[in-house]
């Protein structure tokens, strides 16, 4: 911080997260670059987080390349990737105003007015993630395999299909159609892995902005198409289906974002074939997300719930497909 | 069963109770909760008012698609003979077998395992494909 003093305020444990925790404080930097009150989030693991997915060091890392390729995200300030200050590790970055509550983006009719902006806002956005291109040595952990993204992720799926005690001929049969239908261009931007409604947090207040884009936990190296897919899929609307963009807005809005950042277009025409493959994802997950719960790992209501709603997306694979394979 | 009020009995009392006195108490966590609650009742009362027919239409729907002969309907482990052919189906789709015709005849036995599926778990989606809410993830 560059400053001869900094007086903490005591930390408060924010919601959410069962993998991390994030701690709220403010910070009182009397003089230095940063002098005033700064408000920060300190993000560690949680006690009991078994996490598969990336190190705390590693968010850091996408954080840190997010922020200077210009993506709204919080400001990460520094990294603690041995745990020496607070005993495990953890990263301090600035804290957004606004909350990630998908309701209040697809839902809240005060953004109404704002949806259009919003939109085109997070075509920006998402563009500017795509700009981050390998190789790039700070992102090593990412892996070097830059195979086309819809083959890697089919195989995952298979696996994961494996791994479930009861059969999904419904799944089996999209991923199988995905599998003949893949493209084939190799892997050639940073994708955020988990760009939606949810993760995506909003100040409603007065002029209604996006003010970050959180949990880098799922990025890789992909298609940008897959990202776009993710994010457009119909099961990802929170209830406002009409809102073609994740239930927040329309998708020429997004996509005149999208192409002015990147002076670019994208072949939109495959965009139905990465919100099938985006289906399958979240179907799979929804199974997973059961069989927590019956393990007795990790018993919930909610994440048995999830489980049944696998069938939902499955009546949304059967139809998604049939109307592509009808318009080619 | 032994006794009255059945299960099917006590769970409409409580499914009821929940929406008419409960819920309308409650807000924020403790409602989502609740709704949760109300919503994981509704799925167990439709499958106990369904009873054996769910598995007895997707078995009538293999029987349409591997020939009457090749699929055994008749006894009380449908759910048991169901899920057999549901991992053979999986496997054969998995293997190639319908590659030339993935929107041919196997679209209506999968159609028909979803349909089953979603009268019990969200009825709505079948008529306005509204997927169910509430949701946090």
């Amino acid at each position: 911080m560059n400053a001869s003093e900094v007086r903490l305020g005591a930390p408060a444990k924010m919601s959410g997260g069962a993998i991390q925790e994030n701690w709220a404080f403010d910070a009182l930097i009397v003089d230095g670059p940063y002098a005033g009150t700064l408000g920060l989030v300190l993000r560690t693991d949680a006690p009991s987080g078994v996490s598969l997915s990336r190190s705390r060091a590693e968010e850091h890392a996408l954080l840190t390349a997010a922020f200077a390729a210009g993506v709204t995200v919080p400001e990460p300030l520094a990294v603690d990737p041995e745990g020496s200050v607070i005993g495990k590790p953890s990263y301090l970055m600035r804290r957004a105003s606004g909350n990630a509550n998908p309701r209040t983006l697809a839902r809240d009719p005060a953004l109404d007015p704002h949806r259009s902006a919003i939109t085109e806002t997070l075509g920006h956005e998402l563009a500017r993630i795509h700009t981050i291109h390998p190789p790039r040595p700070d992102l090593d952990f990412l892996g070097s395999d830059m195979s086309p993204p819809a083959h890697r992720r089919i195989a995952e799926f298979l696996e994961q299909l494996d791994a479930l005690p009861h059969p999904y001929p419904v799944i089996e049969w999209a991923v199988r159609w995905l599998e003949r239908n893949a493209p084939t261009r190799p892997a050639s931007v940073l994708g955020h892995g988990d760009f939606r409604c949810g993760n995506l947090m909003v100040d409603a207040t007065e002029s209604p902005q996006v003010t970050a884009v959180l949990d880098w936990e799922f990025a890789s190296w992909s298609d940008p198409l897959e990202d776009i897919g993710w994010l457009c899929a119909r099961c990802w609307r929170f209830g406002a289906d009409a809102r073609t963009v994740g239930g927040i807005g329309e998708f020429d809005d997004f996509r005149r974002g999208y192409e002015a950042e990147t002076g670019r277009t994208l072949d939109w025409a495959e965009l139905p074939y990465w919100e099938v493959l985006a289906t399958v994802r979240w179907a799979i997950i929804a199974l997973h997300q059961g069989e927590r719960h019956l393990s007795g790992r990790e018993f919930s209501m909610e994440l048995a719930l999830t489980a049944r709603k696998a069938a939902e997306m499955e009546y949304d694979l059967l139809a998604q497909i049939r109307s592509i394979d009808e318009a080619a | 069963m032994l006794d009255r009020p059945d299960r099917l009995d006590l769970l409409k009392a409580a499914e009821a109770t929940l929406n008419d006195e409960v819920l309308p108490t409650l807000d924020g966590s403790a409602k989502y909760a609740a709704l949760m609650v109300a919503s994981a009742i509704a799925m167990a009362r439709r499958e106990i008012e369904a009873g054996h027919e769910p598995a007895r239409r997707v078995l009538d729907a293999f029987a349409e698609f591997y020939g009457q002969d090749n699929v055994h309907r008749a006894g009380s482990d449908a759910v048991q003979r169901a899920q057999g052919l549901m991992g053979d189906l999986a496997r054969e789709i998995r293997d190639g077998d319908y590659d030339d015709a993935l929107l041919g005849p196997v679209y209506e036995v999968l159609r028909i395992l979803v349909v089953e599926r979603l009268k019990q778990s969200n009825p709505r989606f079948l008529e306005a494909r509204e997927y169910s809410q509430p949701s946090r993830c």
